[in-house]
Formats: structure tokens, C-alpha cells, sequence
């Protein structure tokens, strides 16, 4: 590898570690104590001097050295970890970014940029000036919990048995539930050696209710059987119910030589435990709950936590603790990542895809000589390649929690900006796509939550008038739905103001101040080229550029965007993407002697023999068909197309769906499931609605893939009651109905 | 729903009989509860009572906890087998601290 590629990596390399340093640092705002953190940030920095040392780039050696010594004394617990350092080393991070980014663009380099660099330097070197030794912060406490009666506790635990403490909720009796059938239950996978019934909790007042229950346990078991086996035989209860299950003493030597033999993969201390039978998964979401619930002061290690709630013992856990820091530090000299040239990748993909096409075609001849057995070798091997397409496409994807992490640091300096109080809420972070799309979505993604930020979120007081908390709160959440990805953008502010947004539109001259829209229609508006309603320009927003070009962005990843919105109470953004670009599973039909492509995700079910459209209407009102008593509206591709070719005696419906909608198509015939390779449509074909590529059959004949959104959209606008919108082509933008 | 009721001989004892369940309870326990009231010293017989869940239990142990308070007594006798068996699941003999008698015709192995 010459020096060139070398370098190239290095830049890739220390922008992602400037990532993860900076997601630490965030992460170290909340939670000033947290090790694991202070490690990642100390890593990235040290790192990143390394690497810089190799290619003699000095000027990022000398600042970065600075900055990992400083990191050093708060390892090392000598220096504390404030709010003020906090933000000095953010702006170190984006100080190391920006000389980084100079070495590929050596004209960036000024003068501005060396006192900047020099005034950091300052600030650091007053942190390393001999402190006297500040004093680390004292690990937080454990929070007392416990419900256990220490009396009966001790006279269990000297027993080699399982130590079950049960507390029955109040509603056990009313849910017809009855303790003593548990007690009996248990009885079959062991032997209960001893049980105390307390009776305690049974009020002496007239406050009892005979129909509550106010019973408690404590029991041991002698038993073989596994921990889940015992935890499952409360399984009726264990929601509304404290159980607390431990395992009995001989069996620490078991879990301690079970942990140690685990594989050298990196697991939280939960999974560990878990994993070698100490604790069940539902003991640990609960505990995780108990965590998270007790707040971000007083958080308690999850291992702490557990012993206390008596569900595992102390040797098992410091075992389990041990051989996750001896995974830990093997790991730092494994890779378990590959970096793949993306070129390769598309190559492969592309193989795979002449390979589906290929295979399809020997299907097609084992099925015309009607061998069974090569019927069956065919079969096998469609069914491998699909399993290698779906690998070679996975390799592509990546979750989108790297994006939403970024925005983190968007909400606080911009929030900071503005003067008010955000926080940024993540959900779905794990959720994949195509690395192509994440890079493309990203902008458009930071303009919707810069919107949100400005637009969208009002000023604390404003917010407190309204009887509204300070604080806002913009939620950033990602799934799947039906083949796409659904990425939404949601604030809790003001909403969409119908009048200003018709005012404004009437003033631009987009429409004409006599037109009458429906809400939806207004909230469209938005997207017109141009429009903003702000009444200020400010640097972030209000320029008017921003939200047409926006949905053309995601229109060219043939997506969709809508918006809704609440008065007061804030506004919802959802991205609609599809998730694969290159090859999918396809449901062929066909209509005279051209045969079309349906992706499978959006179908819903086929109606063969349709004798519901001799009832449906075919007059001025639109198509309709009559399903179970839905209403669905259908498009006959035949008329779509314009199809010459003789009519069929019975026609076959396929329902299918698209962002909740659902609506019919009418074919000649069904032909089956097959796999797609999708070729992208020339430009000549880029106005067709309808069309999203084509791909060629196993017999080499060509069959036209179907956009099933904009057919779904013409077909529902043929239906009365949904109207199309005013100034707009009814296939190109996405209306909620509300 | 069958459900049991409170009663008393001519001899003063009083009994429960019936099914001794979470659909009773609530009725039976005001009635229990007025008897220890009215009495200084009550003896409840158990002996009807042919099946038993632990609501029943529970109001068992919360009579006799009542009448603790109160500083009367309350005294179980002729458990019947399905209260026995109860008794034993939950080892409550000793809170009870009645004296169980046993009959012949004895319950397979339920005592540890």
C-alpha cells in the first residue's frame, strides 16, 4: 500500500474517531463520572496523534498531544471532569477536524485558524498546571431497595437450594389467579425444602380488602432445573408480581466456570449473566427498567443492582466483570471490522444480479422439460442465491443511529443559539439502510430538524404561557414499514399556522387568495419552491430555499416526505425511503402479452376470478370494488396502459398497499413470485407514472416494475372524497388524509 | 358459584362451610369479622369446608389476626382436608397455632 491510500484511510479513520469522541463527550455532559467515556475520548485522541506521528503532520501531533494529556489526568482521576472542560474539548474536536480537513485542502489553512489553535492550547495547558490532586468523584451508592427480610434471608441462604422470594401483587385474586396453585406448580420442578408465608402485609385496618391479595413467600427450592424453567413457572404473574429468584450456592462454581469459558466477544455484564444462566432475560429487563427509572444521578452499576435485588451473587458477578475487562483489552488489538472498497461491493451485487437472471433462466428450461429432479436442483439453487443477494445487500446497510447521533451536538449548540431549552430524542437508532441513502438523507434530515428548532419549537416563556414544560423536545425516530424505511422528524411546538402559510402563499402569488383548501392541502404549501413564512431570515432558516428542495432530494432517492401538524402541539415530518435499490422479491402479472413487476412487500392479497367487479361502479364516480366490505378504489392497468389486446373472461384483482393505503389493480393474469433485478429506466422514461425500472424475466423477455405509490395515489385521486390538490401533480406528492 | 356461608349451633360454635374462595370473601368476612366482635372467645369449625384458595386462607389468617388485636380469641378446629392441605403449602400450622387433628383415613404425603 503506497502512502497515498495509507494517508486516504487515515482521514477516513480520524473523522469517524472525532465522532465517537464527540458523542462521548456529549454522553460525559450527563453522566461526568462515566469510565467507559472518559476512555473512548482519551482513545480517540491518543489514536489520532499516533496515526498524524506516521505521516510527520506535525502541527496535529503538537495540538493533540495537549489535548491527551489532559484527558490523561482525568483518567487517571487527578483532574475532574467539569462543564467547562467539556466544552473546551469539544472545541478541540473541531479544531483536530478542521486541521485534519486541511491537509486535503491546504487553501482552508489561515491565520484565523492558528490563533484559534494557539488559544485552545492555552486554555489546555491551564488544566495541566500542577492541581493539587483533585479528588475523583466517589462512585455513586447503591440506592436502597430492598424488600427482602433479612431474617429469613440468612436462614435460607445457608441451604443449598434456590432462594424464591415472591410477593404477590394486590390484583392476583381479581385476575383469577390463586397463590397457592403457583406453590403447587412449583412443587413439580422440585422440592420445597422449606416456605414462610408472610402475612405482614395484610392491613390490620379496615383498609383490608378480602379480595386483594397480601400474601408474600419466601421458599426454597431444591431443584435441578434451570433458572428460566423455575422463573417460567410464575410466568402468569411475573408483570404484576416482585419475583426474585437465586440460584442456590453450588452453582456459582458452575456460572463462574461457564463465564470464563465464554467466547472472547465484548458483552454488557447483563448479557453475560444471562448467558451463562444466572439471571433470566426477564430478571435483566427489569433490572435495566429499575436503572434507567432511578435517574441519572444516583444510577447504580448494573451489576451492584442485581446483587442487591438478591437475583444473582457477588462471586458470579466480579467473575463476570473480570472476564468482560479481559475481552475489553484483547479487543483493542483485534479488528473485527474489514474495510471493503464500496466498488467491490457493487461489483458483487452486480454478479449476484446477472446470477438471479441466470439461474431464473435454468429454472425456466428445467420446468419446460419437466424434470423432476433438476426441477428440484433449480429450486435449491434460487433459493441459495437469493440467500447470497440478501447478504451482499446487507453488507451495504448500515443503521441510521450514526446520523441521528450527529444530531446531538446540532440540538445543543443551535438551542444554545436560539435560547431555548431542547432536547433531542432518538428512537430507532438501529434501524438500517443503504450507506448510499444515509449519506444523502443526512442533509435533508438536519434542514427538517433545523426547521423544527427555529420555526417549530417557541421560546421558553412563549412555551410556559401555553401551559407547555421549558423544554422541548424533538423526537428523531426510524423503522421499517412494508419494503421502506420511515424516518420522521417531530417537535412538540407550535405547529404549522394554516393562516399564515395561506396568507403568505396568496402573497408569493402560489395561489389564489379565492382557492379553498383543505388543512392538508395548506400544510403542503410548504414545499412550494421559495415559500418561507418566517418573518425574520435568521442564519439558520427563513431563507426560502430550503423546504421544495428538501422533498427533490428525497424524491430523487424515490422517496416521499409529508408532514402533519397540530395547533400548539407540534408538527410530524415523515421520510418514506424504499430500502433496496438493486434486487427484490417480485410478484409477476400480466395483462395481454406484457408481463409487469410488482415489488412482493406491497402486495397484500390477489382476488383470482374477480367476480366483484361485475358489482363494482364504473361510472363518472371512479372505479371502486366492494372487498369484505372495504372500499377500495382500482386502476385496470389495461386502461392505464393502454393495452391492445383481447379481452380475458374473468379478470384478477391484486390488492396493494403504500403508506396505508391500500387500493386495487386489475390484471389479466397472476403469474407468481420471482426475484427482480432491478435495471434503472432510461431518461426517456422519467415522466412515465408508474414506472420504477424494469428487469428481465428468466425467458429474456422485459417486464416493466411497477411504482406502486403513484399508482396507488392516481387510483385513490379517482375516488371521490379524495381530491387532488390544487397546483400539483396528484403522483408527486404524498397527502395524510386527517 | 357456589360459596359458603357463616353459621352458628345450637352449642355456640360457629362454622363455615362450603367453598371458602375469593367469591365469598367478601361477604363472609364482615360476618366473621362482627362475630369476634360480639364474642370474647370464638371457635370456628372447619369442617365443612371442602375446598379452600388462598383468599380463603387469607381471611383465615386476618380473622385471627383481628381477634388478636382485639385481645379475644379465635380457634380453628376439625380443619377438613382440603384445609389441611392448604395449611401444609403454606406452612401456616404454625401460625395458626391450632391443634390439627388428623384423621385416619389420612392425606397421602403431604406433610415434608
Amino acid at each position: 500500500m503506497n502512502l497515498e491510500e495509507a494517508l486516504g484511510i487515515f482521514l477516513v479513520e480520524s473523522q469517524e474517531l472525532l465522532e465517537q469522541m464527540e458523542a462521548a463527550l456529549l454522553a460525559l455532559e450527563t453522566t461526568p463520572d462515566d469510565e467507559d467515556a472518559i476512555n473512548a475520548v482519551f482513545r480517540a485522541a491518543h489514536t489520532i496523534k499516533g496515526s498524524a506521528g506516521l505521516f510527520n503532520l506535525d502541527a496535529i501531533v503538537n495540538f493533540t498531544h495537549i489535548v491527551e494529556s489532559v484527558l490523561d489526568r482525568v483518567r487517571s482521576g487527578n483532574l475532574a471532569f467539569c462543564e467547562n472542560l467539556g466544552m473546551l474539548m469539544l472545541h478541540c474536536g473541531d479544531h483536530m477536524g478542521r486541521l485534519i480537513d486541511c491537509i486535503q485542502k491546504p487553501d482552508l489553512q489561515s491565520t484565523d485558524m492558528e490563533q484559534t489553535g494557539d488559544a485552545l492550547m492555552q486554555r489546555l495547558n491551564a488544566f495541566l498546571a500542577p492541581v493539587p490532586a483533585a479528588m475523583p468523584a466517589a462512585p455513586p451508592t447503591a440506592s436502597n431497595d430492598s424488600t427482602l427480610k433479612a431474617e429469613s434471608c440468612e436462614a435460607l441462604a445457608s441451604t443449598d437450594n434456590w432462594h424464591i422470594s415472591l410477593r404477590f401483587g394486590q390484583d392476583v385474586f381479581r385476575q383469577g389467579l390463586d397463590p397457592m396453585g403457583f406453590l403447587r406448580y412449583l412443587g413439580t420442578v422440585g422440592r420445597v425444602a422449606h416456605i414462610e408465608t408472610l402475612t405482614a402485609a395484610i392491613p390490620t385496618n379496615s383498609e383490608m380488602n378480602p379480595e386483594s391479595c397480601y400474601l408474600g413467600f419466601e421458599i426454597s427450592l431444591q431443584s435441578s432445573a434451570d433458572k428460566a424453567t423455575i422463573e417460567n413457572v410464575f410466568e402468569f404473574v411475573k408483570d404484576d408480581c416482585d419475583i426474585r429468584i437465586l440460584p442456590p450456592h453450588s452453582m456459582i462454581g458452575e456460572y463462574i466456570t461457564l463465564i470464563r469459558n465464554m467466547n472472547e466477544r465484548d458483552m454488557r455484564l447483563g448479557e453475560m449473566l444471562v448467558s451463562c444462566g444466572t439471571l433470566t432475560e426477564h430478571e435483566l429487563e427489569v433490572a435495566l427498567l429499575q436503572q434507567t427509572r432511578s435517574g441519572m444521578e444516583s444510577q447504580p452499576a448494573i451489576g451492584e443492582l442485581l446483587i442487591q435485588q438478591a437475583l444473582v451473587q457477588q462471586p458470579v458477578v466480579e467473575a463476570a466483570l473480570e472476564k468482560q475487562k479481559q475481552v475489553r483489552e484483547g479487543q483493542q488489538l483485534n479488528i473485527s471490522n474489514i474495510r471493503v472498497d464500496a466498488r467491490k461491493l457493487d461489483q458483487l451485487i452486480n454478479l449476484v444480479g446477472e446470477l438471479i437472471i441466470a439461474g431464473a433462466g435454468a429454472h425456466n428450461i428445467a420446468q419446460r422439460l419437466g424434470a423432476s429432479d433438476l426441477l428440484e436442483a433449480t429450486s435449491t439453487l434460487s433459493r441459495l442465491v437469493a440467500e447470497v443477494r440478501d447478504s451482499a445487500l446487507n453488507m451495504r446497510m448500515v443503521p441510521i443511529g450514526g446520523t441521528f447521533s450527529r444530531f446531538q451536538r446540532v440540538v445543543r449548540d443551535i438551542s444554545k443559539d436560539l435560547d431555548k431549552q431542547i432536547e433531542l430524542v432518538i428512537s430507532g437508532a438501529d434501524t438500517e439502510l443503504d450507506k448510499t441513502i444515509v449519506e444523502k438523507i443526512s442533509d435533508p434530515l438536519m434542514h427538517l430538524v433545523r426547521n423544527a428548532m427555529d420555526h417549530g419549537v417557541e421560546a421558553p416563556s412563549v412555551r410556559i404561557e401555553k401551559g407547555k414544560p421549558a423544554q422541548a423536545t424533538i423526537t428523531l425516530n426510524a423503522c421499517h414499514d412494508s419494503g421502506n424505511i420511515v424516518i420522521e422528524v417531530s417537535d412538540d411546538g407550535g405547529g404549522l399556522n394554516r393562516e399564515r402559510i395561506f396568507a403568505k402563499a396568496v402573497e408569493k402569488r402560489i395561489i389564489d387568495p379565492s382557492t379553498i383548501l383543505t388543512d392538508a392541502e395548506i400544510c403542503d404549501l410548504i414545499f412550494e419552491p421559495g415559500f418561507s413564512t418566517a418573518a425574520q431570515i435568521t442564519n439558520i432558516s427563513g431563507r426560502g430555499v430550503g423546504m421544495d428542495v428538501v422533498r427533490k432530494n428525497i424524491e430523487a432517492l424515490r422517496g416521499t416526505v409529508e408532514v402533519e401538524s397540530s395547533q400548539d402541539k407540534g408538527s410530524l415530518f415523515r421520510i418514506r425511503l424504499p430500502l433496496t435499490l438493486a434486487i427484490i422479491d417480485g410478484f409477476q402479472i400480466s395483462v395481454g402479452a406484457a408481463s409487469f413487476v410488482l415489488p412482493l412487500d406491497v402486495v397484500v392479497e390477489c382476488i383470482e376470478n374477480a367476480a366483484l367487479l361485475d358489482a363494482s361502479s364504473n361510472g363518472d364516480s371512479g372505479n371502486y370494488f366492494n372487498l369484505r366490505g372495504e372500499v377500495l378504489p382500482y386502476i385496470r392497468l389495461r386502461d392505464m396502459f393502454d393495452i391492445d389486446a383481447p379481452a380475458v373472461r374473468r379478470e384478477n384483482i391484486v390488492v396493494v398497499q403504500y403508506g396505508g393505503r391500500k387500493a386495487g389493480l386489475v390484471v389479466d393474469a397472476l403469474m407468481g413470485e420471482l426475484q427482480a433485478v432491478i435495471r434503472p429506466q432510461g431518461a426517456l422514461f422519467a415522466h412515465s407514472r408508474g414506472i420504477g425500472g424494469f428487469t428481465i424475466l428468466g425467458n429474456g423477455e422485459v417486464a416493466l416494475i411497477l411504482d406502486v405509490h403513484a399508482l396507488a395515489t392516481l387510483a385513490s385521486a379517482t375516488v371521490p372524497g379524495h381530491a387532488a390538490p390544487a397546483g400539483g401533480d396528484g403522483a408527486r406528492h404524498a397527502i395524510t388524509m386527517q | 358459584m357456589s360459596s359458603a356461608s357463616f353459621t352458628e349451633n345450637s352449642a355456640g360454635i360457629f362454622s363455615i362451610s362450603g367453598e371458602l374462595s375469593i367469591y365469598c370473601v367478601a361477604s363472609l368476612m364482615p360476618e366473621v369479622l362482627m362475630c369476634i366482635f360480639r364474642n370474647d372467645g370464638v371457635q370456628i369449625s372447619l369442617a365443612g369446608v371442602h375446598d379452600i384458595d388462598s383468599a380463603g386462607i387469607q381471611l383465615l389468617i386476618h380473622a385471627k389476626n383481628n381477634a388478636k388485636l382485639r385481645g379475644k380469641s379465635l380457634r380453628y378446629c376439625e380443619h377438613s382436608d382440603a384445609v389441611i392441605e392448604a395449611m401444609d403449602l403454606c406452612n401456616l400450622c404454625g401460625v395458626f397455632g391450632d391443634p390439627i387433628v388428623i384423621p385416619q383415613t389420612a392425606i397421602p404425603n403431604t406433610k415434608q
